[in-house]
């Protein structure tokens, strides 16, 4: 089981701390990330709301990276938004299991609807959902009881869920902006290439956060 | 870093109408502009839904002025990308820049997708100015998702301004701590810098996030027993007659475009 640190933080289980890195982040091998508590279902109020300000944290950084990518290429594709919204999504669905993946993954389409941040935002339902969803059956295959993930678990993760999540922005693209299919090929691997490198942050944050103590709590 | 979502209140017309018959304003608006792509009539569609929201809504486009604006460059992006790829036969190339050529037709589309889009999130726009977030959560409690979850909308919306003055106040702390890129006037480092604040905004509200969820318990919020609100949703005459001139909106839409052919942009 894991143990709270001096700091309050969580120090991985005894018997793979020969492959933890805990400390500062990103390490040089990005080791693994310590052990928690990990539910497919909860249903805890407290897990609710800590999935819900994870959420909003998510929109606040949708609203700045949504608008830059309206700025910069129309919003055609959310381009930064797909490289940032691993940071929250995956966070989301690996340590709140699947309401927290949900909750994460719709509450910031609502707010981008509303908020008419990006052309795309009523399929980030969809594009949110695919990612994050997947992610948590993900953990789920590959978490156990004791032990943290690894890099290469999460990244694998990522990997094969992020082309779901673009599946629905090729949908608009072919059927709203009438693209022609080699420009809808160029988006598709443009924002499959921005989402993958999103892992390099996603993947130091959620290990941040789990060595910070705030997600046992 | 200012927050779009603004509900500008008032006592208008759009303001006292039930959020669902308003969003079937919002359905209708859509199947107009979803099915259409003669530029005319998207541009009629575009002007009309200012029109709606100054009339009808009280808010004047002066007010959302720079929502106007952030259109222009996705406007522009699709009708380059169309005119430069899109030549059906018949298309004639209208504008030449080296080898790149933008054909009339392919820039005509672009401009009918770019002023769709457009108006797409303009219409969601006059939605969240004329909708406070209380009546979001009413308004989805209403058609049938559980009050644990439609809560949270409303939650979510009360709460978004908060989590940016976070963010906005964990900046200017770095900045005083001088950090170099939170402050630059250079657009690229000011955004490098915003991954090392995110941390802090996670960590901070998720710490907060378990006396939220005390308190809410304490509430009742979750309990299996049927909730009453003091303040609750009713469906009135107007609402009903919204109702009734949006599905006629979108009868006659769908009927004009499936059945006459007319809105079809041809080369």
């Amino acid at each position: 089981m894991s143990q709270p640190t001096e700091s309050g933080g969580i120090q991985a289980s005894s018997h793979n701390t020969g492959k933890a890195a805990p400390g500062p982040l990103p390490d040089k091998y990005y080791g693994q990330l310590p052990d928690w508590e990990f539910n497919l279902w909860p249903s805890r109020t407290a897990v609710i709301m800590a999935a819900l300000f994870l959420a909003l944290g998510f929109t606040v950084n949708m609203q700045i990276t949504e608008r830059i990518d309206t700025i910069m290429w129309g919003g055609i594709s959310p381009l930064w938004g797909l490289f940032f919204f691993a940071l929250w999504n995956a966070s989301g669905a690996m340590f709140f299991g699947l309401p927290g993946a949900l909750i994460v993954a719709n509450v910031n389409p609502i707010v981008a609807n509303l908020t008419a941040t990006n052309p795309l935002a009523p399929v980030f339902f969809a594009t949110n959902s695919l990612y994050a969803v997947p992610m948590a059956f993900w953990t789920w295959y590959f978490k156990e009881e004791g032990e943290g993930l690894t890099f290469f678990q999460v990244a694998s993760a990522h990997v094969l869920s992020i082309p779901l999540a673009v599946v629905p922005l090729a949908f608009v693209w072919i059927f709203v902006l009438q693209l022609t299919p080699p420009v809808v090929a160029m988006w598709f691997a443009a924002s499959c290439i921005a989402g993958w490198l999103g892992i390099l942050i996603a993947y130091p944050f959620a290990k941040k956060l789990l060595a910070s103590g705030v997600i046992q709590q | 870093m200012q927050s779009l979502f603004q509900f500008s209140g008032g006592d208008s017309f759009l303001h006292r109408v039930d959020p669902r018959a308003k969003f079937l304003v919002v359905l209708a608006v859509l199947s107009f502009v979803l099915l259409f792509e003669d530029p005319v009539f998207l541009a009629t569609a575009f002007v009309t839904v200012i029109a709606i929201i100054w009339v009808l809504g009280g808010i004047p486009p002066t007010e959302y002025f720079t929502l106007l604006l952030a259109f222009t460059p996705l406007i522009l992006a699709v009708a380059l990308i169309q005119g430069l790829t899109y030549r059906p036969p018949g298309a004639e190339i209208v504008v030449a820049l080296g080898p790149a050529g933008f054909s009339d037709y392919g820039l005509l589309l672009g401009l009918s997708i770019g002023l769709r889009l457009a108006t797409m999130g303009l219409t969601f726009m006059m939605f969240s100015m004329t909708t406070t977030p209380k009546d979001v959560g009413l308004g989805l409690n209403k058609v049938g998702i559980p009050f644990k979850y439609a809560y949270l909308a409303t939650f979510g919306l009360r709460f978004l301004p908060l989590m940016q003055e976070d963010l906005r106040t964990i900046q200017n702390a770095r900045a005083v701590r001088g950090d170099p890129d939170v402050g630059s006037k250079n657009l690229f480092r000011r955004f490098k810098s915003l991954p090392m604040s995110f941390f802090p905004l996670a960590a901070n509200s998720l710490r907060q996030s378990s006396e939220t969820a005390k308190a809410l318990e304490l509430r009742g919020y979750g309990a299996d027993i049927e909730r009453t609100t003091v303040y609750d949703l009713s469906l009135e005459a107007r609402d009903y007659a919204t109702t009734v001139v949006c599905l006629a909106v979108i009868g006659i839409v769908v009927y004009a475009r499936v059945v006459l052919g007319i809105g079809l942009l041809t080369p």
